[in-house]
């Protein structure tokens, strides 16, 4: 019995245990059972992968259609993503513990088990499907929040995500096409993957995971719906799609060119929105596309380092943002808002969330000591040995904006600053509890001599060459000095600017961003169209209608069998003539066509 | 004149003390910031200064000068905060700049 349980826990993608335990979660009422599934599953989905019996070969397989869907497969990059992900999803279980609404436990851990399904699947079907239900089971996430601007920001993500799915299918179409088979193994190995030359499906592909990873102009989505979810549900959220699509740019385009500028310019340019922005989760989605960016360019890069590199820090990114989202939601829940011009000086009621807040801010800028550091210096190494002088000093910029708007941005004016006059109650226990759980990863990780570093390195895909970077390079004076001057002489600057009153004041609105345009000029032009349709239309179908009238009229007196040419001889003539020229064609095509 | 009340005796006018005080209730005092600039400060001049006394092993060739990481920090930082007062001023609208159309077209 033991044996059979073990053998099948060894064989299950831990993503159908997490989704099973969501499909329970929405059925069981009582509070005590619905936590132990809700922490239970994603524990157990972990046992699973801890069990699983082979690496790079098929663990579960579906025959359907004349084609084999890998089902269960686990290579050495995906059970980093895959280990993340479960971390998150149980820890986001215990923080969404007071919630009380089975939807929302229900759809949070479908969510989180359709993207780590996704992450240990072994062809691209697998991937659509799963990447499909990461859409439309996130979306209750915002549209839990209730409010008319939630609505509409879960349509706008619904649609984007969706469009995301389809563009994959075609990608996979082609793929399909091109290889005879959507099977990973036939297409691409570890660390070698799609070229996008001459290849339409690729492209597809490309552009596909390109909008689940908020690529440049293709990130709206974010920002607009993670400021608008659930206080759990923004966590939740915070997680898995960007780094599924992330995972999926590892495998499919290890050293693609492009994928260097495009993450070096998602490191800039969330930094100058950030500094802006009012709303401190919108803060944090910035900051997520930051991030993101020094994983995209990574990718790119393609040598082990940087491979290594990108699979770390979305490691550890998905824990430390994770917890940054968790104190906002505290806040959130606490104060029922996360505008930066609402709070400050919440530090004296909420203190152990400021503390975990702080942890989640030093972890996120990369201080020594704290897990971001570990990860994120693979990157720059690996851009630095390459020589790359350009994108390094966009990276080491973009170091220096982190710092600015999740270091210091979100634990400043939330906590302390200006007093706000509020004093809501600490964040219950299990928020609380949750916190202290992804802090003691952030310090664990980052902290040498505990353990965690050499843990997170042995995970790497390139084992080796993590583990040769962390005995010569990671912790040497030069690189920690460095380090420490960045991040120190930055905050000075805070400092200063504060004090001589040059830093900009938090001020209520909205920053308009490359959303304005669906949303501004597209959004009249429809709104315009349809208004002069509403006008222009019926008059335009009825003049069509009276046209098409007349043309159908015409043809019908013209040869209808009352019409004007089967009247008389002329028809009769015109008919047997007619018989007779078919029947002299087909004599000769008998005659001269191929026997 | 009003008597005054051995309630009010007893009473403590001073604002409650929150536990949070205990561990960042320093953060308030009025010279905080003083106090916080010269710490910073000081940590600021000893790692530019250990930059002399520490050999660096750089593959890009602009890092290679001493402080580069510590003014390079110091002026992105302060680009980045500075350029937030133009670009607030070309992109910041109104709370409610998206909703009152938006709403009209969903009823």
């Amino acid at each position: 019995m033991g044996d059979t349980l073990m053998s099948l826990l060894s064989h299950t993608n831990p993503g159908f245990i997490v989704i099973l335990a969501g499909m329970l979660a929405y059925v069981i009422r009582g509070e005590i059972p619905r936590a132990v599934v809700t922490i239970g599953g994603p524990l157990l989905g972990l046992a699973a992968l801890v069990l699983h019996s082979a690496l790079s070969e098929p663990l579960a397989t579906l025959n359907m259609m004349d084609m084999t869907f890998v089902l269960y497969q686990v290579e050495r990059v995906s059970i980093v993503f895959g280990l993340a992900f479960l971390i998150a999803a149980t820890v986001n279980s215990i923080f969404a513990l007071h919630n009380k609404d089975p939807l929302q436990d229900s759809m949070a851990l479908i969510y989180a088990g359709a993207a780590i399904a996704a992450t240990f699947a072994g062809d691209l079907i697998t991937v659509f499907v799963f990447w499909e239900l990461t859409a439309v089971s996130s979306v209750f996430l915002i549209l839990k929040s209730g409010t008319p601007e939630a609505y509409k920001a879960s349509m706008r993500y619904l649609g984007i995500q969706i469009l995301s799915g389809v563009l994959l299918l075609m990608g996979a179409t082609f793929i399909m096409g091109e290889y005879g088979t959507l099977e990973f193994d036939a297409f691409i190995s570890e660390g070698e993957g799609l070229s996008l030359q001459d290849d339409p499906g690729a492209i597809f592909l490309f552009v596909a995971l390109g909008i689940k990873a908020a690529f440049p102009l293709l990130h709206n989505w974010l920002q607009d719906s993670y400021s608008k979810a659930t206080h759990t549900g923004a966590v939740v959220l915070s997680a898995f799609t960007t780094k599924l699509a992330v995972y999926a740019l590892w495998r499919f385009f290890p050293g693609e060119d492009s994928l260097i500028w495009i993450g070096a310019i998602m490191t800039v340019f969330p930094v100058f929105f950030a500094v802006i922005e009012n709303d401190l989760r919108k803060v944090l989605a910035y900051s997520l596309n930051n991030q993101v960016g020094f994983m995209v360019c990574a990718i790119g890069i393609g040598t082990p380092l940087a491979l290594n590199g990108a699979a770390a820090h979305a490691f550890a990114h998905i824990i430390y943002k994770g917890l940054l989202f968790m104190s906002m939601g505290a806040v959130m829940y606490r104060v029922g808002t996360t505008k930066a011009t609402e709070l400050g000086g919440l530090y004296r009621t909420m203190p152990f969330t400021a503390i975990f807040c702080i942890i989640g801010a030093a972890s996120i800028s990369a201080f020594p000591l704290f897990s971001g550091f570990v990860a994120k210096s693979l990157t720059m190494s690996a851009v630095g040995y390459e020589h790359m002088t350009i994108i390094w000093m966009m990276l080491l910029f973009a170091s220096a904006g982190v710092l600015e708007h999740s270091g210091i941005k979100i634990p400043f004016f939330a906590f302390f600053a200006h007093d706000s006059g509020k004093r809501p109650k600490e964040a219950p226990f299990n928020m609380l509890l949750a916190m202290g759980i992804a802090s003691f990863f952030c310090i664990w990780i980052g902290f040498p001599f505990l353990g965690g570093t050499e843990f997170l390195y042995g995970l790497l895909p390139y084992r080796d060459e993590a583990m040769v970077y962390l005995e010569q390079s990671l912790w040497t004076t030069d690189h920690v000095l460095t380090q420490m001057q960045l991040l120190v002489f930055a905050a000075l600057a805070f400092i200063v600017l504060n004090r001589v009153k040059l830093y900009p004041p938090e001020k209520r609105g909205v920053v308009l961003d490359f959303d304005w345009v669906y949303r501004r000029p597209l959004y009249h032009a429809l709104v315009w169209t349809g208004a002069v349709w509403s006008k222009a239309g019926p008059a335009m179908t009825g003049a069509a209608l009276r046209l098409s009238r007349r043309v159908y009229n015409r043809i019908e007196a013209t040869f209808s069998p009352q019409g004007e040419l089967s009247r008389g001889p002329l028809s009769a003539g015109m008919a047997i003539w007619t018989s007779i020229v078919l029947a002299i064609v087909m004599v000769l095509a008998l005659i001269v066509g191929p026997h | 004149m009003s008597e005054i009340t051995p309630e009010e005796h007893t009473q403590d006018t001073r604002p409650a003390k929150h536990s949070g005080e205990r561990y960042f209730g320093w953060t308030s005092h009025p010279k905080a910031g003083l106090y916080t600039f010269i710490f910073v400060g000081v940590l600021a001049v000893g790692l530019a200064l250990a930059d002399f006394f520490v050999h660096r092993h750089e593959y890009i060739h602009l890092a290679e000068f001493k402080i580069f990481y510590a003014l390079f920090g110091f002026a992105a930082f302060g680009g980045v905060v500075l350029s937030g007062w133009p670009l607030r001023k070309l992109l910041g609208r109104p709370e409610n700049y998206y909703e009152p159309e938006e709403e009209t077209d969903n009823g």
